[in-house]
């Protein structure tokens, strides 16, 4: 339970959630909760403080939708200009497409770390939930692009469609909890006539 | 804002979400008792402070919530439209469905 206390209080610090949050949590696991119940508990607080920082920050949270655009642009436009890869339409078949496709989902994992490093440090108060922010936007404009169009849809064509997404999902995730600073400071703050 | 009324000065996470589980009988997450009692906070219907860090919570301080003078004066006020509210409901009178 310490182990994932400790887990619980690092996610925590660097969403700016209450720490005492944490310990009340933890108490009720000394006192005989369970595991599950645990991170049930934490799982909740993690999506409910992301998305009271996001619907707190509309403003922000377009912005970084905006900036996240403006530098997959900016890879796009160095992809094109001067990687000739491309990943193929169709599941590799060959060693040679194979081989291609690891590439560029290496390099799209790489390209999409720093792309999550840069939205979370532009918006340091409020970093995973804008990079989570962008996650959604473009997870809903890739798959809404995808499946609009007449790719086909059964497995396993989907499932090679969906790769690149949840490759750049992970990516961006992964930029925007290293570029996150931990907070000390909880977003549930004291009040100032306490302080 | 009654649970915390009710608990004084022992009010924190644990007992508060506790408190509401006991009289509404229903669960409720820590995560959305914590947002609501930022929210309040936020209206200055409540204040909070860091109590002492225990070994037992990881080392993590309890957060203390009180409710303020405003806050007193809103649970009254909201208490008053309610009974205004309630009364002339002849449907609701009696206990019959």
């Amino acid at each position: 339970m310490r182990s994932s206390h400790v887990i619980a209080v690092w996610l925590f610090e660097r969403l700016g959630l209450d720490g005492a949050l944490a310990g009340d949590l933890l108490e009720e696991c000394v006192r005989g909760r369970s595991t599950v119940w645990y991170w049930k508990q934490v799982m909740i607080a993690i999506w409910i403080g992301i998305w009271t920082q996001i619907f707190g920050h509309k403003v922000l949270a377009l912005r970084a939708v905006a900036t996240g655009c403006a530098v997959n642009a900016a890879w796009l436009f160095l992809w094109t200009k001067f990687l000739h890869l491309g990943l193929p339409v169709l599941p590799p078949d060959t060693k040679r497409l194979m081989i291609e496709s690891v590439a560029c989902l290496l390099i799209i994992l790489l390209t999409q770390t720093l792309t999550g490093w840069i939205v979370a440090r532009t918006h340091r108060a409020h970093a995973i939930p804008m990079v989570v922010v962008f996650v959604v936007w473009l997870v809903l404009w890739y798959v809404g692009g995808t499946l609009s169009g007449n790719e086909p849809r059964f497995l396993p064509h989907l499932a090679w469609y969906l790769t690149p997404i949840f490759t750049v999902v992970v990516g961006l995730l992964i930029g925007g909890i290293v570029g996150a600073h931990p907070k000390r400071q909880p977003s549930w703050p004291t009040s100032p006539a306490e302080v | 804002m009654l649970a915390v009324i009710r608990l004084g000065e022992g009010a924190y996470g644990v007992p508060i979400s506790r408190e509401i589980e006991q009289e509404t009988g229903r669960d409720v997450a820590f995560g959305t008792v914590y947002s609501t009692l930022e929210r309040l906070q936020k209206k200055g219907l409540l204040r909070s402070n860091l109590g002492d860090a225990t070994p037992e919570r990881g080392g993590r301080a309890k957060r203390y919530f009180r409710v303020t003078s405003t806050g007193l004066r809103t649970v009254r006020e909201t208490k008053q439209s309610l009974i205004r509210l309630w009364r002339g409901l002849r449907e609701l009178e009696g206990g019959a469905a």
